[in-house]
């Protein structure tokens, strides 16, 4: 591992016990968006937040598998057509935009509310990719005008 | 103390901290003012028992003090400058007073605190659980009672990271020359 980059061990060290808890903690708010405080939106931004923490910790051209500008792209606007897609496949069938057509499931069951996780889902992927692709832009800038003065 | 104590309390501790992000002439000091404002809104939003809330507040502040400070080490500008006043401290005094005063009337019209308006509220509160199955009734009513005004959100968001996609791109992309 490149030991110039990013910040000192000790970050990196307890950056690596803590960012799994962080991911976990987001994709729990994601999953459970329908049954506790939470959903597709925080759940993206911690998300976003735990690949922003990695960045932040190793710096550039680390190991660390976070995703690329590109990979942000594809994957935000995924999110933003799965919730299309989501009233699209209800139209299909013959019911109004956007309509929970599907099964709603027992009250506080993990699969339940029809397509209100599918949606929170869909959210996460939006925002997450959507916030850390803000994020990376920014670095660039900052690295650029860097290039620049050295220059 | 009650809720409402607490609420004079934050709001009192955000206007100071407001006041001093204005008033700083250091930079980093302003977006950490900026930040205990944003702060105080999410514990106001949990006295209020709105945790959904909350939670967004506290990450997208925490977010918005981690791309503020990444805005200011690019601009390499960390003191402001000296600007001279378009208005002087007393104009503005009486500008504030002066609006304070017009809006007052306003205030009568609306429910007092703790009695909102339930004409809609009521139905999701009595039939959200049976009518969408989701336990939590703030993801019933954003993603199925109005999952059109979370499609618009959506949409603002996108067209906002395109936005910033398009201003900040790295390398610019190459234009092909009809010559």
């Amino acid at each position: 591992m490149n030991e110039k980059q990013g910040m000192t061990l000790i970050v990196k060290t307890i950056t690596r016990f803590t960012v799994w808890l962080i991911m976990l903690y987001g994709i729990f708010l994601i999953v459970h968006g329908h049954l506790t405080p939470g959903g597709g939106f925080v759940g993206g931004l911690v998300i976003a937040l735990s690949f922003i923490h990695l960045t932040l910790a190793f710096g550039k051209g680390s190991h660390a598998k976070v995703p690329s500008e590109g990979a942000s792209h594809v994957l935000e606007a995924a999110g933003v057509l799965m919730y299309i897609g989501i009233g699209i496949v209800a139209l299909i069938a013959g019911l109004p935009f956007l309509l929970n057509f599907l099964g709603k499931g027992n009250l506080f069951d993990l699969f339940s509310a029809g397509t209100i996780p599918l949606l929170n889902i869909a959210i996460a992927m939006k925002v997450s990719a959507g916030i850390f692709l803000a994020y990376l832009l920014l670095t660039h800038i900052g690295r650029i005008s860097q290039e620049e003065d050295e220059g | 103390m009650p809720v409402e104590g607490w609420l004079y309390f934050l709001t009192i501790f955000m206007i100071f901290a407001s006041i001093v992000a204005l008033e700083m002439k250091d930079l980093l000091s302003s977006i950490i003012s900026v930040g205990m404002v944003g702060l105080a809104v999410a514990v106001a939003f949990l006295f209020l028992q709105a945790p959904d809330l909350a939670l967004v507040q506290f990450v997208y502040e925490i977010i918005t003090i981690v791309i503020l400070i990444l805005l200011l080490k690019s601009t390499a500008e960390r003191f402001e400058k000296e600007r001279e006043g378009k208005f002087s401290f007393v104009v503005k005094v009486l500008f504030i007073i002066a609006v304070l005063i017009a809006v007052t009337p306003l205030f009568s019209v609306l429910p007092s605190f703790g009695e909102p308006h339930m004409h809609v509220a009521e139905r999701y509160l009595q039939e959200g659980a049976r009518e969408t199955g989701a336990a939590n009734l703030v993801a019933a009513i954003i993603l199925d009672y109005r999952a059109y005004d979370t499609l618009g959100e959506v949409t603002v968001l996108f067209v906002a990271i395109l936005a910033v996609t398009t201003l900040l791109r790295r390398k610019p992309r190459k234009v092909k020359s009809d010559e």
